[in-house]
């Protein structure tokens, strides 16, 4: 038997996999992981399939019990903190992007600030929870998939699927990780570019922005830096209603962005100048309230290279 | 056509019903590199799971651009939707319209409306076809909390708060049906292109 044992659950942890496809039609926004990629790595560092659900944190992990009666291997991608996994009284740190072996008993403490907004982490077998509508992530919107449709809780006990329960020593290393400092978004124009007054992406890209502390999967929202000017981003009052991509960039009347993330409504009526690069959805979803981040330009041709890149650093699954 | 971003591409038409026929068409011929197609009020939106080929854009841009009616070959559903016109601003619209709140109730659920696409939240249906008396700009202070069912009002929609949420719209009444269930088939009650009249109870 395979089982986790929620002891902590943290701040804001939900089971997520790639998210859902063909349901905008209810309604439903495709959810998943906020980088998908990197919960693809951590699956593959188990030898999963890259669609196996696992867990994505917020600001701080859960403590993890293994509540069942064989071995099995987990991997944490998108923070550099040390998880700590505590057997028979001891404590040892564990290795990031690196899978390592969890026992009958052992306790995994993840609660501590992960030093990054999000991170994900994934288990041999995967979460075995149903799939709904095509999906076995947390839609909290509609109150379904994942445990419940809501976040995990102290005392709930995830399922975990049939895999391995030796580990690999294939290390992941990220070739879109931010170095260190104020973080840079590259961008791509964005449906309505030429409705704005002023050049929007010279807009974006001539200051620095705070992510506000009202982020979520639903958006990453941003806030001018005290002292500097106002960003001067005029958009037009509204449009009519269109579909949302993630990373879109919509600018609501008050002229401060917000970077559409996973939980997006699948429609939404406010002009979106701009978007993040496919590859750099990965350092989006990675950003926490108060941090700094630029923007700058990018080609439609450097960001498919770029994100082609990040795809070909993913660890090759030996079990196909 | 317009490309957003690595892998999605949008069309923006004329109409609502030119965005659903455009959608319908789509629907009934689906690549398989399509992982979404959302209508939207004046434009649809097709997102590939990764930038797709030269093929398959031209595919979609024949789709979008051709010229039948893109009548779906399952039949639009049909549904009578019972409402109290009991709303918290029912009162206050009609004034503001300059009707008696009986005239707003019965060009409200005097028409037959169609549900042009879904978004805000799961099972929220805008629904186009307001009688042009009742188009109002929204609240110009959003309320923190609808209660589920509320019929409402914004701009040249209608639609029903299928969950409790924040929202700008008018409150004309309320439905006791459920509008949003993840285990039922289908999830929404209300899908694209649907016809919907509202009878006052």
């Amino acid at each position: 038997m395979r089982r986790l044992l929620v002891k902590q659950p943290g701040p804001r942890t939900t089971v997520e996999d790639l998210g859902r496809r063909s349901v905008a039609r209810f309604g439903v926004p495709p959810g998943g992981a906020f980088d998908a990629l990197a919960l693809r790595a951590a699956n593959r560092l188990v030898g999963n399939p890259d669609d196996a659900a696992g867990l994505e944190m917020t600001l701080l992990g859960p403590n993890l019990e293994h509540a069942g009666d064989e071995p099995f291997a987990l991997a944490l991608v998108g923070t550099d903190v040390a998880a700590v996994r505590s057997r028979r009284g001891k404590k040892e740190p564990l290795p990031t992007h690196q899978a390592f072996l969890l026992e009958p008993g052992d306790v995994l403490r993840l609660a501590m600030p992960l030093r990054s907004a999000r991170a994900w982490l994934a288990v041999s077998g995967g979460i075995d929870v149903p799939a709904v509508l095509g999906g076995r992530g947390t839609c909290v919107s509609g109150a379904f998939g994942g445990i419940e449709g809501r976040l995990l809780r102290a005392g709930d006990t995830l399922a975990v699927g049939p895999g391995r329960s030796v580990t690999s020593h294939t290390i992941w290393k990220d070739p879109a990780s931010a170095p260190t400092g104020t973080t840079v978004l590259s961008l791509l124009p964005g449906p309505q570019i030429d409705a704005f007054e002023d050049n929007p992406i010279e807009r974006l890209c001539d200051r620095t922005w705070k992510v506000a502390p009202s982020s979520d999967r639903v958006g990453v929202r941003l806030e001018p830096v005290p002292g500097e000017k106002p960003a001067g981003l005029r958009p037009p009052k509204g449009i009519a209603p269109e579909g949302t991509t993630l990373g879109a960039i919509q600018v609501p009347p008050d002229g401060t962005p917000i970077l559409l993330g996973p939980d997006r409504p699948v429609t939404g009526g406010y002009a979106k100048p701009a978007l993040v690069a496919r590859a750099h959805i990965g350092r989006l979803a990675r950003l926490r309230p108060g941090e700094l981040l630029r923007f700058h330009p990018t080609t439609m041709s450097e960001a498919i290279e770029q994100e082609c890149a990040r795809r070909d650093s993913l660890p090759v699954n030996r079990d196909g | 056509m317009k490309q957003v971003g690595e892998s999605a591409y949008l069309f923006e038409v004329a109409s609502s019903e030119a965005a659903l026929a455009v959608y319908l068409r789509m629907q009934d011929r689906a690549l398989p590199s399509v992982d979404e197609v959302v209508p939207g009020a004046a434009s649809v939106l097709v997102v590939f799971s990764e930038p797709p080929s030269q093929t398959d854009v031209a595919a979609i841009q024949e789709l979008a651009t051709a010229c039948d009616p893109g009548q779906s070959e399952t039949p639009a559903s049909e549904h009578e939707i019972g409402v109290h016109y009991d709303g918290p601003d029912l009162v206050p619209l009609a004034r503001a319209v300059g009707l008696h709140p009986d005239a707003v109730v019965e060009l409200h659920s005097q028409t037959r409306y169609r549900v042009a696409f879904l978004g805000f939240q799961p099972g929220f249906a805008y629904l186009s076809g307001l009688p042009r008396a009742l188009v109002t700009p929204r609240r110009e202070s959003p309320r923190t909390a609808i209660p589920p069912g509320s019929v409402a009002i914004g701009g040249a929609w209608t639609g029903i708060y299928p969950a409790e949420s924040p929202g700008g719209w008018h409150l004309l009444g309320s439905t006791d049906i459920c509008l949003f269930d993840a285990a039922h088939v289908p999830p929404s009650r209300l899908q694209p292109g649907d016809q919907v009249r509202f009878v006052a109870r």
